[in-house]
């Protein structure tokens, strides 16, 4: 009754058959994932993971939330302030009291958005004082070669090569960090403002200039 | 039922990984229920609750391959839930240790094929979602997931002559489906009955 072979081999009617569930499932899973309430989903999660299902919504603590902050954006974050203080260590440090200082502060936050805008304006900070701090008391001492992770960004790699690091550190602090905020930590121009406590009108001319200033280092070149 | 045993860390990294990985495994989970997205919803808490447990192994993988641990993980699941006589949705079990034993390797990849035609696929979508629930699973787990008719068999819990049935029976209504536009319309496969 049946058309083809058992168990010991594939027809090439399954072969179809095997790519046509695939196909079809593909176009179900990128049509439907767009629609799935990740808010929700999350919610319910989180009330599992607090071990209370009877009553989802729990209190989502301070610990839990600046560690899921954690895993998402540490990595992010510390290659944001390795191109503002141009060591991995340091800006692994940044970050962390960076972290720490948001888990103290958790009780006004509250909410994811609210904390990464948060952290990122933290790191920037610190960076910046970091930099100060470097440039008073340590100019003697030799710079170790920048010790960059690399980007897996096809775009970014183009900007991390020396010569345009190299020419960043070339440029007045501000413009350099509205460059590096919008160009490596990706962020929109109401981001940057937020982070950096500035007009958005002061974004545009810090970024503007400081690319035109890059520009015309690596054209010297 | 977790109090204690989920450190505030890994519940962190948990839900950190939910948020990265839910949204496409409830596409996925889609694919399986055939759109009933209640039930989908249901399999992906499933998968993480199931991912909680197995989280020392899950944690030193990449996302590609937790990605596919969690495929596999709902697919297994929502097998689970095939094998029950009654409604699917009431029965979505409490994972099984079986269940939870996944390798984590990563998924193999097919050399790409030529795509099928949209107007084909969605007209095969429409016979699948018009299936009954028993042949649904039977082809779900012949085609999609890619066992034998004796595994099938034993899964759900069939004689294997009743798995062939309802395999001949989807087989023909989709190659239908697909009747003009694919080279092996009107073959005699080899292997066929002789």
């Amino acid at each position: 009754m049946r058309a083809a072979g058992r168990d010991t081999g594939t027809s090439p009617e399954d072969a179809l058959l095997s790519r046509v569930y695939q196909q079809v499932t593909e176009l179900q899973e990128s049509r439907l994932s767009a629609e799935y309430d990740l808010d929700k989903g999350l919610k319910r999660y989180r009330a599992w993971l607090d071990g209370d299902s009877e009553h989802p919504g729990v209190e989502w603590n301070a610990d839990r939330a600046v560690t899921e902050l954690y895993a998402e954006h540490y990595r992010a974050l510390v290659r944001l302030a390795a191109m503002l203080v141009r060591d991995t260590q340091t800006a692994e440090e940044v970050v962390q009291d960076a972290f720490v200082a948001m888990h103290d502060g958790w009780q006004r936050l509250r909410d994811n958005e609210k904390a990464l805008a948060y952290l990122r304006q933290a790191v920037v900070n610190r960076s910046r004082s970091v930099l100060r701090h470097r440039a008073v008391v340590d100019k003697n001492l030799q710079k170790a070669p920048p010790d960059m992770p690399s980007a897996e960004h096809g775009a970014l790699v183009l900007l991390e090569r020396d010569a345009v690091v190299a020419a960043l550190r070339g440029l007045p602090e501000r413009q350099r960090e509205a460059i590096v905020l919008r160009y490596y930590a990706d962020l929109s121009e109401a981001e940057i403002a937020a982070t950096m406590d500035i007009s958005r009108g002061a974004v545009k001319s810090h970024t503007s200039r400081g690319m035109a200033a890059l520009r015309a280092a690596l054209e010297q070149e | 039922m977790s109090e204690g045993r989920i450190s505030p860390r890994e519940a962190g990294e948990l839900a950190a990984c939910f948020r990265a990985q839910a949204r496409n495994l409830f596409g996925y989970a889609c694919g399986l229920t055939r759109e009933d997205r209640a039930l989908a919803e249901d399999l992906v808490q499933e998968a993480f609750e199931a991912a909680a447990e197995d989280w020392q192994v899950l944690r030193e993988l990449t996302e590609e391959q937790r990605r596919a641990w969690l495929r596999r993980t709902l697919a297994n699941i929502a097998v689970d839930g095939f094998r029950r006589e009654t409604a699917f949705r009431d029965r979505l079990p409490r994972i099984e240790v079986l269940y939870r034993k996944i390798q984590a390797d990563p998924p193999e990849q097919a050399p790409p094929e030529q795509a099928l035609s949209s107007i084909a696929l969605d007209r095969c979508w429409r016979i699948i979602q018009g299936l009954a629930q028993r042949q649904h699973a039977v082809a779900l787990l012949r085609w999609q997931l890619d066992m034998k008719e004796s595994e099938i068999a034993s899964v759900l819990g069939i004689d294997e002559k009743t798995v062939s049935v309802h395999l001949y029976r989807v087989r023909r209504r989709l190659l239908l489906q697909l009747g003009r536009d694919h080279p092996f319309d009107g073959d005699d496969p080899e292997g066929a009955a002789p």
